[in-house]
């Protein structure tokens, strides 16, 4: 209807917090029918299309873009997949369009995050990112909390606070002093603005980078939980820092990095 | 004692806090993740230092025929990694990469269907804050009340 009534030169699909599958083939349907190309951001979800535990827009729609440094692993940094005969234009926008140099160095490592996401490894990766957000999603919701939509399909969650009476700023500011970093994060329909919400996203690729199983987001779920619902007893809140402390010893990261 | 270290205490001091930050604290940004050592070692590597105007085999500058061989291999990866026709691996961020589709695909004025960044989108998919939301008539969608998935009906 929207599509219908617009007559879009462009549909843009994608998103930045959205926890469920997104059907590209129905967007395609939309877009066939309007004339409009369609641009889809896999920026969140690209390790996850990489390895084919998302449906893949590439072979439908006209321009993919993604970053490199979500579920993809690589260094912070873009790409543009597209359709040969768009390539030249393409080329040409991004230089000399928009940008001057390439930063070659960020090239070269893209280059080897490519590399490591052909490895077989990587889908083991990308599939424990999905078993965690389950997890993790299983747990927070046998702790009273409702997530957007229900669940997950992905590697993230919302997690509405309204029936809590805490806040997606007060939350993220309390789990931060117990060392658990998420962002405050608006969810449909928010009565709250922006830089208050009324939710919370979690996501695990970070954590699953490190080890981490199931056993460990359930865990994290309840202190995540324990936090919220104490979230003016500073003792408490102390108290899952050392939880956490803890736990984050028996999964090292960057040790050769750590000075002292 | 590093480089760093001895030319700016300051900036590597910082860096270390923010080592034992990512290592100490549990990271759930969704949006965030921690790559290999090898990433990171390419990354520092002095291809920092070339200019490199173009693309591969057709630069503005000269000696470029080893940074060649790091953008080419990008570009092959990714197209075996997704099975995508054609790729271009030089976008700065993510918002870069849908800037350049915007330049390629639309006018200015054009009409462009976005996610409402209140229903989960992202800022360069039309936000008013954004160049995408100043430049381009930007119509939203958003997802359904009930279900709050994606109201594909709406569409």
């Amino acid at each position: 209807m929207i599509a219908r009534e617009n007559k879009p030169k462009m549909i843009v699909v994608g998103a930045s917090a959205y926890p469920r599958t997104i059907d590209f083939e129905k967007f395609r349907a939309v877009a066939d029918e309007v004339g409009a190309v369609i641009m889809a951001d896999i920026a969140h979800i690209a390790g996850l299309v990489a390895v084919g535990l998302h449906p893949s827009p590439i072979p439908i729609c006209e321009y993919v873009t993604t970053t490199t440094h979500k579920t993809l692993r690589g260094p912070r940094g873009g790409l543009i997949m597209c359709k040969e005969p768009y390539l030249k234009i393409l080329n040409s926008r991004v230089f000399p369009g928009m940008q001057g140099g390439p930063l070659m160095h960020v090239i070269a490592a893209k280059a080897v995050a490519l590399k490591e996401a052909l490895m077989p490894e990587f889908k083991d990766y990308q599939q424990q990112i999905i078993k965690n957000a389950q997890a993790m999603a299983d747990e927070l919701k046998n702790s009273g909390f409702r997530l957007v939509s229900g669940g997950t399909d992905n590697h993230l969650m919302l997690v509405d606070l309204t029936a809590k009476g805490v806040t997606g700023k007060d939350a993220q500011e309390a789990l931060d002093r117990a060392a658990i970093t998420v962002n405050k994060n608006g969810i449909p329909f928010d009565t709250q603005g922006p830089m208050v919400t009324s939710g919370i996203r979690i996501g695990t690729p970070a954590l699953t980078t490190r080890g981490m199983k199931e056993n460990e987001m359930h865990l994290i779920a309840s202190l995540i939980a324990d936090v919220i619902n104490h979230i003016n007893d500073e003792q408490k809140i102390q108290a899952v820092a050392e939880e956490v402390r803890k736990l984050c010893s028996r999964f090292p990261l960057y040790a050769a990095r750590i000075k002292g | 004692m590093s480089f760093l270290d001895k030319v700016d205490p300051e900036v590597a001091h910082a860096i270390d806090l923010e080592t034992r930050r990512q290592a100490g604290k549990l990271e759930l940004i969704a949006s965030e993740n921690f790559v290999s050592e090898a990433v990171l070692e390419a990354q520092g590597c002095i291809m920092t230092n070339k200019y490199a105007e173009g693309y591969p085999g057709k630069r503005y500058y000269g000696g470029c025929e080893y940074v060649d061989i790091a953008e080419t291999l990008a570009i092959e990866r990714c197209k075996k990694l997704f099975g995508a026709e054609a790729v271009n691996v030089q976008p700065h961020s993510g918002t870069q990469a849908n800037m350049a589709v915007y330049f390629a695909a639309c006018a200015p004025g054009d009409t462009v269907l976005g996610m409402n960044l209140s229903h989960g989108g992202h800022l360069s998919h039309g936000s008013p804050a954004n160049f995408s939301g100043k430049f381009y008539k930007i119509v939203p969608y958003g997802v359904n009340r009930d279900t709050e998935t994606i109201d594909y009906d709406e569409l």
